[in-house]
């Protein structure tokens, strides 16, 4: 093996070997600190007792804190993951259904629900409601 | 029946079908690690395919699913089996080997990208952001449902309800198996998408090109970090990335050695690589293009048109099932969707949208992977020190002639994208060329000259003097 060819072989095997370390190196760094339960299972699990409630098939409002824009990526992963939640029911990011399910960061009173048109059904704790939207009968 | 079992047999499936198709004599052959390491995804394959067929057209009970499963399995042995009596033997591999401190590194490097993803998949067995509001989404939907029309509705667009379904089902098949949404099972798929997509390769240059090139193209697939990353993240990439390097090493393999049935093997898992993602209908065409645009002169063109049928029948038995989903069940896609508006021929002619893309793809080549140097200088140096083979037949030439293909296809769809160019590109181009990393690799190799083989490689034929 010449060394320019033994040259070759190293150049190859040196940058892959220190690319897969590298990777290897920063996940054993973060892989010890991080949370026994993942976030998505975390959510996943408030959730559990409305989907019980549920039907097998059909449709479901969504509706989170108010004042929070539709286009914030925490807001949009959170309404995505209710839906990874409930399936096979849909979820679709609008109150403007029948039943809606809340699911709520911030203390919301049944009072100021009702006076937005919305009764609640059940809450299931955690920030989670299950309403109905009188003004969808 | 549990989840782990019925993987088990999903392999097997996919190891005996491989058989039947391509067979070997009945003692271990030559050419079977090649077969054992495409075999998850065939199996994998093949029974999506079912699911799909069964479960969410037909409407059948799970069980009956998984009976017709290890029946087909079982169907596909006796094949193999009377099969293997008149095989010939596979084609010998090349005689070069690997020396022993190369083979090491591999191992290391095999056992950290193992260790790496095992700790990712720890630390997030739902997948990342895609993997819970696409594929894992979707397999909930067909695992939870009792009837199929809500998991393809429109209502919820934003999960892509037209994206084939081999993950998914596949996904869902074992669920049912378990009797749970067990993420463990959909990390082990997520791992043997992984798998596959370096040990196809590793074993199609072993049996073409000898042991030595075959390390080197393993560690250099391993050196992209993003394919373990987003491998554990139970993105659907890996997996087409898996079946794209299957369908163009196999392609190859049947065409250097002659022989139909690989070249079967490839249509089926291109046709697959469509039913992944619906980059893999690109690659279909990529990939019947590259077949021909690789020849290497008129006997060569005659061989090629004396193959396809093969190629194409294996993609079709696949397409058809895809074709079927598509115009019965997904509603359109968004992209096909907009790009029938008026905005699209303002898209294709504006120009500052192709120079966006370029740069995209200019600086997404030069740090693609995470690889500690940039691919295109390392691939540049390695074959500046070692350099072509004498003989690079057209055959050789196919992956990469197939990759450039597909490339410019994604191109094309950046440019006229109905969605944010920039967000766009931020978000998928990594993933997009991932899918073509693997075969690209394979090409690298496949035209590079054979430095480990002790003989020296006949000469071109010097024409005589008159």
């Amino acid at each position: 093996m010449t060394p320019r060819v033994l040259g070759a072989i190293v150049s190859v095997a040196a940058v892959s070997l220190l690319s897969v370390g590298r990777l290897f190196v920063q996940v054993s760094d973060f892989y010890p600190k991080a949370p026994a339960i993942d976030g998505v299972t975390e959510f996943d699990r408030r959730f559990v007792a409305l989907r019980a409630m549920l039907p097998p098939k059909g449709i479901i409002g969504y509706l989170t804190d108010p004042g929070i824009s539709p286009a914030d990526t925490n807001a949009q992963a959170e309404y995505h993951l209710a839906q990874y939640a409930l399936a096979p029911v849909l979820v679709v990011n609008s109150p403007e259904q029948r039943f809606v399910v809340g699911n709520f960061h911030r203390t919301v009173t049944v009072g100021s629900l009702r006076d937005r048109g919305f009764k609640t059904v059940k809450e299931f704790g955690n920030g989670i409601v299950l309403l109905e939207n009188e003004k969808v009968r | 029946m549990g989840a782990w079992l019925l993987l088990l047999f999903l392999i097997l499936l996919g190891f005996v079908s491989a058989r039947a198709i391509w067979p070997a004599p009945r003692v271990w052959s030559e050419a079977d690690p090649l077969r054992l390491a495409a075999a998850p995804l065939l199996g994998m394959g093949i029974a999506s395919g079912i699911f799909f067929a069964l479960r969410i057209v037909l409407q059948q009970s799970p069980v009956a699913v998984i009976g017709a499963v290890l029946a087909t399995a079982g169907l596909a042995a006796a094949v193999a089996w009377s099969g293997a009596r008149n095989a010939n033997p596979d084609t010998p591999a090349p005689r070069a080997s690997a020396p022993v401190w190369l083979w090491i590194l591999l191992g290391i490097a095999a056992a950290m990208a193992f260790l790496t993803f095992l700790m990712l998949h720890g630390a997030a067995p739902h997948g990342e952001w895609d993997a819970w509001s696409i594929w894992n989404l979707r397999a909930r939907f067909l695992f939870r449902a009792q009837e199929f029309a809500s998991p393809f509705s429109s209502v919820i667009e934003w999960t892509h309800p037209d994206y084939p379904l081999l993950v998914p089902g596949v996904i869902a098949l074992l669920w049912h198996a378990s009797g749970d949404e067990s993420t463990a099972i959909t990390g082990a798929v997520g791992f043997l998408f992984v798998l596959s997509a370096v040990a196809v390769p590793f074993f199609a240059i072993k049996l073409l090109r000898g042991s030595g090139l075959a390390v080197l193209c393993a560690l250099s697939i391993l050196s992209a970090t993003s394919l373990v990353r987003i491998g554990a993240s139970l993105y659907a990439d890996v997996p087409l990335a898996a079946f794209i390097v299957t369908a163009g090493a196999l392609l190859v393999y049947g065409l250097e050695t002659d022989s139909a049935r690989p070249i079967f093997l490839a249509g089926l898992a291109a046709g697959f690589a469509a039913w992944t993602k619906n980059e893999g209908l690109l690659f279909c065409v990529s990939l019947a293009a590259a077949h021909f645009l690789s020849v290497s002169g008129l006997p060569d063109l005659r061989r090629r048109l004396r193959y396809l049928p093969s190629l194409l029948a294996g993609m079709l038995v696949v397409l058809a099932i895809a074709g079927y989903f598509k115009l019965r069940m997904a509603p359109a896609n968004d992209l096909v969707n907009a790009s029938k508006s008026a905005v699209f021929r303002v898209r294709i002619v504006d120009f500052n949208r192709y120079w966006v893309t370029f740069w995209a793809f200019v600086g997404e080549f030069l740090t693609f992977g995470n690889v500690l140097v940039p691919p295109i200088i390392v691939f540049s140096v390695w074959l500046a020190l070692v350099r072509l083979r004498e003989s690079v037949s057209g055959a050789a030439l196919l992956p990469l002639i197939a990759i450039t293909i597909q490339l410019i296809g994604y191109f094309g769809i950046y440019v006229t994208t109905p969605t944010d160019l920039d967000w766009q590109l931020n978000t998928s181009l990594p993933r997009l060329l991932l899918h073509v990393w693997p075969l690209a690799v394979t090409g690298i190799f496949l035209i590079s000259k054979d430095i480990f083989d002790p003989a020296p490689q006949p000469s071109a034929p010097v024409s005589r003097s008159k």
